[in-house]
């Protein structure tokens, strides 16, 4: 089997508490990495004008671990994971308008990886624009779901909690599968930080090789946050919530 | 490049409303069936009612805004919220979200998620109630909106720049608000110049102008003060029109309503508050 390692980081925006971060992350733990044939990873990432989408985007990642997301369960398995956000946030007690903003719904974008070690392959789903880069030989040969930094915009697909105000799941859900390639870099990234690696990219940098030095940094969690505020304040980032996994491949 | 700044607790906006609440205000709009100052009232409270919500989280609700909402009438000028606001000017979105005057209950149609609609009963909060009565000290009504807007300035010399509405049926009985009016649209933040809408409505609504540019011929001397006085709508807000109204604005429009009827006030007063909830972080 294929081995791979990881690295991780999950950060609220400049000037946010990091419990107000809404981005999310599902990552493999130590021994399923070690030991397992298929290794999942998620992220998710909340919009700005939602509420309780902390608890939405958790339930979304957590979700991908034991549930289907294939095109044909895939409102089935968003119903369910909304009928367990729904019971929480009826049962707590909210001031009018925390009510009413709860009636709307939280929103996410959403994107889940299925490694298959033993096949050297991996799937994967995107609704939205959160992104995964692969890297061979120091080249992005593929990305998914977006193409290029102009894609960005402040209206990507999302997941609502509430599913009368989905629009139509199955069209907005994207697929792919991949083979993976020994020294493979996977990267999956919320928008912000994934538009800036496709800005770096379209002007002839390799931004993938900054992310994989900073993490590889033994305090790369507190290095890394240090570096992307900087880049926040020179407006080089979106100020939003970053989340980033790189998978490193054997 | 101007009207950019990030939207955030330590940065917020301002949004001032100044509302006509002389005599005429009482006329009813033959379109709504009800008297112009009732309408508005309306429409002022499902703004804020919608703003609050727009920045409400799951812990509560952030400042990201403060609003104000001045009256000018039979009593002169001041602040005029209901209840426990009653006598304050831009007061924060979280105070505004704790403590309105009172809570209604209204019906309302909402989706059945069928494609249906279905009558339900609606929490409507109020925080400003309809008035109407005596002359319209508009130039009075600037005055102070300015020295509201500029202390709101010098606390947040770096905000998105505060938006203000003004609604209005008639003439000022004070003398000509132009210079205070110009005085307004002069202030700024570092991001940009204050953004004033003067919206004129009509109970008929005959012969409506909505977002004329430089090309215009106006009525009288009452309407070209009110065009004058109007900021020139920003780019961004010309998108917004575009996007969410389909109304493809010259680049010299301005940020004017005249005689419009109540659904043109509400596109307006969208145009002016919808386009910087974008910038929300």
């Amino acid at each position: 089997m294929v081995k791979c390692n990881f690295k991780s980081i999950t950060t609220p925006k400049l000037g946010n508490a990091i419990e107000e971060n809404e981005d999310n992350i599902l990552e493999p733990s130590k021994s399923e990495i070690q030991f397992d044939t298929l290794i999942r990873f998620a992220i998710s990432d909340g919009a700005t004008e939602s509420s309780f989408s902390k608890e939405w985007s958790d339930f979304l990642v957590s979700g991908y671990k034991d549930k289907v997301f294939d095109k044909d369960s895939l409102s089935d398995t968003i119903k369910k994971i909304s009928e367990t956000w729904q019971s929480i946030v009826s049962n707590i007690e909210l001031p009018w308008y925390a009510q009413q903003k709860a009636q709307t719904g939280a929103l996410q974008t959403f994107l889940g990886v299925t490694i298959n070690r033993e096949e050297s392959t991996y799937n994967a789903i995107a609704i939205g624009d959160c992104s995964l880069f692969q890297i061979r030989n120091d080249e992005l040969i593929y990305s998914f779901p977006i193409l290029n930094f102009e894609q960005f915009d402040s209206t990507p697909k999302l997941i609502s909690s509430i599913p009368k105000y989905q629009k139509n799941l199955e069209e907005l859900a994207e697929y792919t599968a991949k083979e993976i390639h020994p020294n493979d870099l996977i990267i999956i990234a919320t928008d912000a930080i994934a538009a800036w690696i496709f800005k770096k990219k379209e002007t002839g940098d390799k931004p993938w090789q900054d992310l994989s030095t900073l993490l590889n940094y033994e305090d790369y969690k507190t290095d890394f946050t240090n570096w992307l505020n900087n880049k926040r304040r020179e407006h080089e980032i979106k100020n939003d919530d970053v989340t980033l996994i790189l998978i490193n491949f054997e | 490049m101007a009207y950019t700044a990030e939207i955030s607790r330590t940065n917020p906006s301002c949004f001032l409303f100044i509302i006509d609440q002389s005599g005429s205000m009482s006329d009813n709009y033959v379109s709504a069936g009800k008297p112009k100052s009732e309408a508005l009232a309306d429409v002022i409270n499902r703004m804020l009612q919608q703003l609050v919500i727009k920045c409400a989280k799951s812990e509560g609700v952030r400042d990201y805004y403060n609003v104000g909402v001045i009256g000018y009438g039979a009593n002169g000028v001041g602040a005029a919220f209901s209840g426990n606001l009653s006598g304050k000017n831009l007061v924060p979105i979280s105070e505004i979200a704790n403590h309105p005057a009172r809570i209604e209950e209204r019906t309302k149609n909402v989706s059945d998620g069928a494609g249906g609609l279905v009558p339900t009963t609606v929490k409507f909060p109020i925080w400003f109630d309809p008035t109407s009565s005596g002359g319209t000290p508009m130039k009075e009504a600037f005055k102070q909106s300015n020295s509201i807007i500029a202390g709101w300035l010098n606390q947040n010399p770096h905000c998105f720049p505060p938006v203000v509405i003004h609604i209005t049926d008639g003439e000022s009985t004070d003398g000509d608000p132009i210079e205070e009016m110009e005085k307004l649209t002069a202030q700024s933040s570092s991001d940009g110049n204050v953004i004033l809408f003067n919206l004129h409505t009509n109970a008929r609504s005959t012969n409506p102008l909505s977002f004329p540019g430089q090309e215009v011929q106006l009525p009288d001397q009452y309407s070209e003060m009110l065009f004058k006085g109007a900021s020139s709508l920003p780019n961004f807000m010309r998108e917004v029109a575009s996007k969410e109204f389909s109304l493809n604005l010259s680049d010299s429009a301005k940020a004017f309503v005249m005689n419009g009827d109540i659904d043109l006030i509400i596109t307006a007063i969208e145009i002016g508050t919808r386009a910087s909830l974008q910038l929300m972080r």
